[in-house]
């Protein structure tokens, strides 16, 4: 092994292997959210930058290199938009490491390009904080400190030689410590300087602001978390959890739109003196929109949100990151609250001309018995409930007239036909009437109600002149399983797709529940957290010298915890099996006031020893052939009798130069 | 009368050495072998280090505004690793051994080698030596891995511009190890030095032939009167090396000859026609090596010094020192 070198500026082959890998691990996690040609760029400069440092090819000079540069930023700004966004910042940032790939030739780029790869990593953590990547966390800082290690530390060309990849870990492990602390207690802001956390983020939409056949019917098969709900009291019955989201107005023929001419007011429904109230917390998921959700009807909204007149809560940001509410509800069917103008109550009874003749004819007859509302939905769910209807996810396609359709041919759809049709049939017979989106139910899992985007769904309310807004779940009259039950139970009944089974759906539950506590205690730990947290120790966050004062003594421990462990890892030379017995030999003679000088080897010494001690000859003599023989052959190691056998031989020299004294 | 411990010596020396041993460096030079001190070790970022630090700083500034605690966990890690990087290059100096150092002699022009052994009792990774006048660019000797308990050498150039002693001064001992992102590092003033010979005149005058006295006539071979034995010298001819003897003692010893002396040659520094002294002593390096080559019987005469006649090897070094510490101020000679 070749031990001295001449230290160089020039990158080898492994430490370019490893800057190369820390450059993808970075960007991997970005790609999804950047152009589509950009894994293309990432895969050419790859190969570039590996052949060049193979010398296959040519390096590429600094002006093509220039150029490139300019090439793809216009490239981004094509195809991302310009605006001086942080989604922008985040792109250009990436590019630019990935572009440095290919002018790094000397180890001062690469320390830099490495660097820069933190940065890299740390930008993903902007647009999630999902558990699942804390595990990219800790393999990709694994392989990002690897390279900086490399890059010092270029002993030989293997790639991966397991002693170094072990001091690595180690060097990160013994950081723990002081990042957990320092995590703990070092304080943080109330709230950003500048920008909010909602610029970054990505969610899925979920519910959206619109609804058309088929639209509610595919959330049916993602099982993904839409939120959670933490009630103060108990869960209430399934039946009463109308999770209201978007409320549509205007219909088309085919699509269900909100009323956006709808401002909000200070005057909220004031509930006060009727109903039960409950308290419950909702950790929502990002949507990217920018609806909250809640339980019918709620009383105000929660802190950076606005409560529309039709029972609507908007938040004022887009939802792009996890956001938790309080709120209250009454759990109520009836909302007399709201007050409609005549302009409302005629557009709310509006339907597109010419559409669905044959639904419009079917309800003028019923209205020719009985003008009266409550009888129409009564008659209309009945109709529901005793016909040939079928609750079906996946129904055939409509086209045209399409409650038309569904309610005289196909007779099979989801809650969104059922919703659609229902209102049009009031609309039809001059009722008001209106959409409500949302979820209904949710699977209690451990302390939470947890409320997939499967739970998505669709009811309507219908003005009572006098009464108020009433909900009606036509749903429910075809399929009372899915409100009583949840859309576990028609799971259950009809698995979805070969891998939809209970087992499978309770391994998801499973992992909502560690994601839910990893929320509570990870990703929202805050100002507020902590605050409690220094005040169980007795100091005063608002207190800048106490702050001092712990950091300071974060710092002494970690330091005082990196020493000592530094110190008990130190590499040690490691002594052989008979060298530990050879050394107790020697230990002996230093007894008797003869020194081995540090130089001198087995022979010698022994025969050195002779001199001095002539009495113990013959069994130093034995000791000596028999040590060589054990130490230096490669057949008899760690036979237990022959040690047992050396170590007798020392114990009888020992008495033998002690006998004469 | 002063108390002894105000005398300036004393405080410079005995009080200076005793508390700021790194500052006191620079008043002698330092016996070996030498065991490094913990407390003469420096420690300061790195380029690549500040730039991290910086990395580090807009990582923490950004998690922290956005309360970003997965940012934060990591930028955390970061610093901690920082912390564990600034200990253990600071453990990767500590008790280092500076065992010996060899170095041959050398004529002018050329490099001056020196061999400094560096020794420890446990593992040590990337240690390199600079001194003041190394540039960046220039390339750095590195030891990538000591390991414990043994002895090795770490070769380190400079360029001899002046014959006589020199002297290896002052060394920087440095290290990265494991990141690059803080180097330790020590001065030391190590003990050692450097014989530089005066650079041999490149196509020079025959041999003087005035001083040449008449004798027989004989063809100089090696090997014609066995004489004995003598321990192995630098510059005796590897042929000369008892191979047998060698093996039994362990010492190199080479066979010395006798010879039958054919010509015996005077080289006076004061018969040579030239006025710069530098240029004199250049001439009659280049005849010393020529006499000895030819194995003649030869005398170096200069002022103050005249070796007598020889030809061993001896004889021929003791001439070389002669000619490279030639008008030299004598403290510098051993």
């Amino acid at each position: 092994m070749k031990l001295t070198k001449k230290m160089t500026s020039k990158l080898t082959i492994k430490q370019l292997f490893w800057i190369i890998t820390s450059v993808v691990i970075a960007v991997l996690p970005h790609l999804p959210r950047l152009p589509i040609w950009f894994p293309f760029l990432l895969l050419i400069v790859v190969s570039i930058s590996w052949l060049s440092a193979n010398n296959k090819i040519n390096p590429i000079s600094g002006w093509v290199i220039a150029f490139l540069t300019i090439f793809i930023f216009i490239a981004i700004i094509y195809f991302q938009g310009f605006s001086l966004n942080r989604e922008l910042s985040v792109t250009i940032l990436t590019t630019m490491t990935v572009l440095k790939l290919l002018e790094t030739h000397a180890k001062r780029d690469a320390w830099m390009i490495v660097t820069l790869c933190y940065f890299v990593m740390l930008t993903r953590f902007f647009y999630s904080q999902d558990i699942i990547l804390m595990l990219y966390l800790i393999i990709s800082i694994i392989i990002v400190t690897h390279s900086l290690f490399v890059l010092q530390h270029a002993n030989r060309p293997t790639i991966f030689i397991k002693h170094e990849l072990k001091q690595t870990l180690k060097l990160l492990a013994t950081g723990v410590p002081l990042a957990a602390m320092f995590f703990l207690f070092f304080p943080r802001l109330g709230s950003p300087i500048w920008g909010s956390p909602n610029l970054f983020g990505e969610g899925t939409t979920g519910i959206s602001e619109e609804m058309s056949p088929g639209s509610i019917s595919q959330l049916f098969n993602d099982d993904s978390t839409a939120f959670r709900a933490t009630f103060t009291s108990s869960i209430p019955e399934k039946l009463h959890l109308y999770w209201r989201g978007p409320v549509l107005w205007d219909f088309d023929g085919f699509t269900w739109k909100r009323n956006r001419d709808i401002r909000p007011t200070t005057r909220h429904p004031d509930f006060k003196r009727i109903g039960h109230k409950i308290n419950y917390e909702i950790e929502l998921e990002p949507t990217g929109q920018h609806y909250l959700f809640a339980l019918d009807y709620m009383l105000e909204p929660p802190k950076k949100a606005i409560l529309l007149p039709d029972s609507q809560l908007l938040n004022r940001h887009k939802i792009n990151q996890l956001r938790h509410y309080e709120i209250t509800s009454v759990l109520k069917q009836y909302n007399p609250y709201e007050l409609l103008s005549n302009e409302n109550l005629d557009r709310l009874t509006n339907l597109p001309d010419g559409y669905n003749p044959q639904t419009i004819k079917l309800v003028q007859s019923w209205k020719a018995i009985n003008p009266n509302p409550e009888y129409l939905i009564q008659k209309a769910l009945n109709w529901f409930a005793t016909d040939e209807f079928y609750y079906s996810y996946s129904p055939p396609l409509l086209q045209g007239d399409t409650v038309d359709q569904f309610l005289f041919e196909t007779k099979s759809g989801f809650c969104e036909h059922y919703a659609s049709a229902f209102t049009v049939m009031m609309r039809s017979a001059g009722i008001p009437a209106r959409i409500v989106t949302g979820y209904q139910g949710g699977i209690q899992n451990g302390d939470y109600l947890l409320v997939k985007q499967s739970d998505a769904h669709a009811w309507s309310e219908v003005w009572i002149k006098n009464k108020g807004w009433r909900r009606v779940d036509p749903t429910a009259a075809v399929s009372p399983l899915r409100v009583e039950a949840g859309s576990q139970a028609l799971m259950s009944q009809q698995s979805r797709s070969w891998h939809d089974t209970s087992w499978y759906r309770k391994m998801g539950e499973n992992y909502d529940a560690v994601r839910h506590k990893w929320n509570k205690w990870v990703r929202d730990y805050n100002v507020v957290k902590q605050k409690a947290l220094f005040e169980v120790f007795g100091f005063d966050l608002q207190d800048s010298k106490s702050v001092a004062i712990i950091l300071g003594i974060i710092m002494m421990t970690t330091t005082l915890l990196v020493l000592l462990f530094l110190y008990i890892t130190r590499p040690k030379r490691k002594l052989n099996h008979y060298d530990k017995i050879y050394n107790k030999l020697i230990k002996v003679f230093r007894k008797k006031g003869l020194n081995k000088p540090a130089d001198q080897g087995v022979m010698s010494f022994t025969q050195m020893a002779t001199a001095q001690f002539p009495q113990a000859k013959i069994p130093i003599h034995d000791f000596t052939q028999l040590y060589l023989k054990l130490r230096f052959s490669k057949y008899s190691n760690k036979q237990k009798n022959l040690d047992n056998r050396l170590k007798k031989l020392i114990s009888q020299i020992r008495l033998t130069i002690n006998k004469k004294v | 009368m002063k108390p002894e411990f105000l005398k300036p010596d004393y405080l410079q020396n005995e009080l200076g050495n005793k508390f700021f041993p790194n500052l006191m460096l620079h008043r002698k030079p330092e016996n070996l072998p030498l065991q490094i001190n913990w407390r003469r070790v420096f420690i300061l970022p790195t380029k690549p280090g500040l730039f991290f630090a910086f990395i580090t700083f807009l990582m923490l500034i950004a998690s922290l505004n956005f309360n970003n605690n997965m940012g934060l966990m990591m930028t955390f890690l970061l610093v901690g690793l920082a912390q564990v990087a600034l200990y253990q290059v600071f453990f990767n100096l500590k008790n280092l051994t500076i065992d010996h150092v060899t170095v041959k002699p050398v004529f002018l022009g050329e490099e001056a080698e020196f061999m400094i052994h560096l020794k420890a009792d446990e593992v040590k990774y990337d240690i390199c030596i600079k001194n003041k006048s190394s540039s960046k660019d220039s390339l750095t000797p590195c030891l990538i891995e000591l390991p414990a308990d043994e002895l090795h050498p770490i070769l380190y150039t400079t360029m001899t511009s002046k014959r006589g002693w020199l002297t290896l001064g002052k060394i920087k001992i440095l290290s990265s190890y494991p990141f690059g992102l803080f180097f330790a590092w020590i001065w030391t003033n190590i003990d050692a030095k450097c014989l530089v010979y005066p650079i041999p005149e490149i196509s020079p005058p025959p041999l003087p032939t005035h001083a040449q006295s008449d004798g027989e006539t004989t063809v100089i071979k090696q090997g014609e009167d066995f004489h004995g034995l003598k321990p192995f010298q630098s510059g005796d001819s590897m042929r000369l090396i008892a191979w047998k003897r060698t093996a039994q003692t362990g010492a190199l010893i080479s066979r010395e000859f006798q010879q039958t002396h054919g010509k015996k040659l005077l080289l006076d520094y004061a018969q040579i026609p030239l006025a710069d002294t530098e240029a004199k002593l250049s001439r009659l390096t280049a005849w010393v090596l020529i006499a000895y080559q030819q194995q003649l019987d030869y005398c170096l005469k200069l002022p103050q010094f005249n070796s007598g006649y020889g030809y061993s090897s001896k004889h021929h070094l003791a001439c070389l020192k002669e000619l490279a510490l030639f008008a030299l101020p004598q403290s510098k000679t051993t």
